[in-house]
């Protein structure tokens, strides 16, 4: 053991709160250290004990009796207040209520219908607009196409292929 | 009149343990607690006293722990550690008094403070000269050495109970209580040499 270990036990030794085990390491220890043996006894020595305290008046806790018993008798008061109090009756909830929460659920489920058909038609919307784009960039026509001219070879014309020509 | 108003529990209330006073709850949970306040206010009074130096101001913590006593839910269930629980609560309190009174100081510094209601018993509490040099030196002292200090010594509360209200393991309650007098020795050795200066 060494002296910090020593250090943190000696209270124990003092007050009589060390086991056995640590007791006997302690004392081991103190046979073979001055120091610590010197400490010890030091800390033997402090005048630890409570200064005696003045005998209190008959009437001393009179005002705290006074405030004590009103705040105990109110606390009993509450304790009887809760234990009196009729069970809370079930909550059930009225026609009105009811039919205002099917009103709102049908409303609801009509919204989420109709948000879901607009979705679908623009969905198709879409699909028919990329089919007319392609239609028309198949039926696009050349700008010009080189045609046998008389006397060059070559003549410009206008081709236009027609569909179901492929 | 003031005789309806005084608590009606036994005067041997500090006879009972507290696992007794937790049955007679179960019955009457109203003499219960006179039995608990009966039992303790004294010894939380005291202890309230070398925290605060101050007679009133220690009456009023006592007086707020039992009230914070009376509204606990928990204080007599099964599980409940009351003696625990009645010391932190006081020590939390008159620290924080204390706390709060170094924070005024600052501010309050020249204006001459109201005598407390009892100041002789104060003095006389301080009154012997080598307990005084004791109880100045564990006022030097950090909160956590002055706690463990007044809670061992002027309250005499087991090691296993100290664990319980500063909730810390047992190991370390005995090394902090060694720590605590080893500063001791030296604040008061310095205390020694400055009086001798």
């Amino acid at each position: 053991m060494d002296c910090r270990t020593a250090e943190d036990l000696m209270a124990g030794l003092i007050d009589d709160e060390l086991s056995p085990g640590h007791h006997a390491l302690l004392e081991e220890h103190l046979q073979h250290c001055s120091a610590c043996s010197e400490l010890l006894s030091q800390l033997a020595a402090q005048p630890l004990a409570p200064p005696p305290m003045p005998p209190m008046g008959e009437d001393f806790w009179s005002k705290m009796d006074r405030v004590l018993v009103d705040e105990i008798e109110q606390s009993q008061r509450d304790v009887d207040t809760a234990q009196d109090a009729p069970p809370a009756p079930k909550w059930r909830p009225s026609p009105a209520l009811i039919f205002y929460a099917a009103t709102l659920m049908l409303a609801l489920g009509w919204g989420l219908y109709s948000n879901q058909q607009l979705q679908i038609s623009q969905e198709e919307t879409s699909m028919l607009r990329d089919a007319l784009d392609r239609e028309r960039r198949l039926s696009v026509q050349p700008a010009s196409v080189p045609v046998r001219l008389p006397g060059s070879g070559y003549q410009f014309a206008n081709h236009t292929p027609s569909r179901g020509t492929f | 009149m003031s005789a309806n108003l005084k608590l009606v529990a036994p005067a041997h209330a500090s006879t009972w343990n507290d696992d007794e006073i937790k049955t007679l709850s179960h019955e009457n949970r109203r003499m219960a607690m006179e039995m608990v306040v009966q039992k303790y206010r004294d010894r939380l009074f005291y202890h309230a006293v070398y925290i605060v130096k101050d007679w009133e101001e220690a009456y009023d913590a006592v007086q707020e722990v039992f009230i914070r006593a009376i509204r606990e839910k928990r204080f007599f269930n099964e599980d409940f550690r009351i003696k625990a629980w009645l010391y932190r609560v006081t020590s939390n309190l008159c620290f924080n008094l204390v706390r709060n009174r170094k924070r005024r100081g600052a501010i309050l510094e020249s204006v001459p403070r109201e005598e407390s209601f009892a100041p002789d018993q104060i003095e006389q509490v301080f009154a012997s000269e080598r307990q005084s040099e004791v109880l100045q030196a564990i006022d030097q002292m950090t909160n956590d050495h002055k706690e463990i200090l007044l809670l061992r010594y002027y309250n005499d509360l087991s090691y296993a109970e100290i664990s319980g209200v500063l909730d810390i393991k047992l190991g370390t309650v005995m090394s902090r209580l060694s720590r605590a007098r080893c500063r001791l020795l030296e604040v008061m050795e310095d205390n020694t040499e400055m009086r001798a200066f």
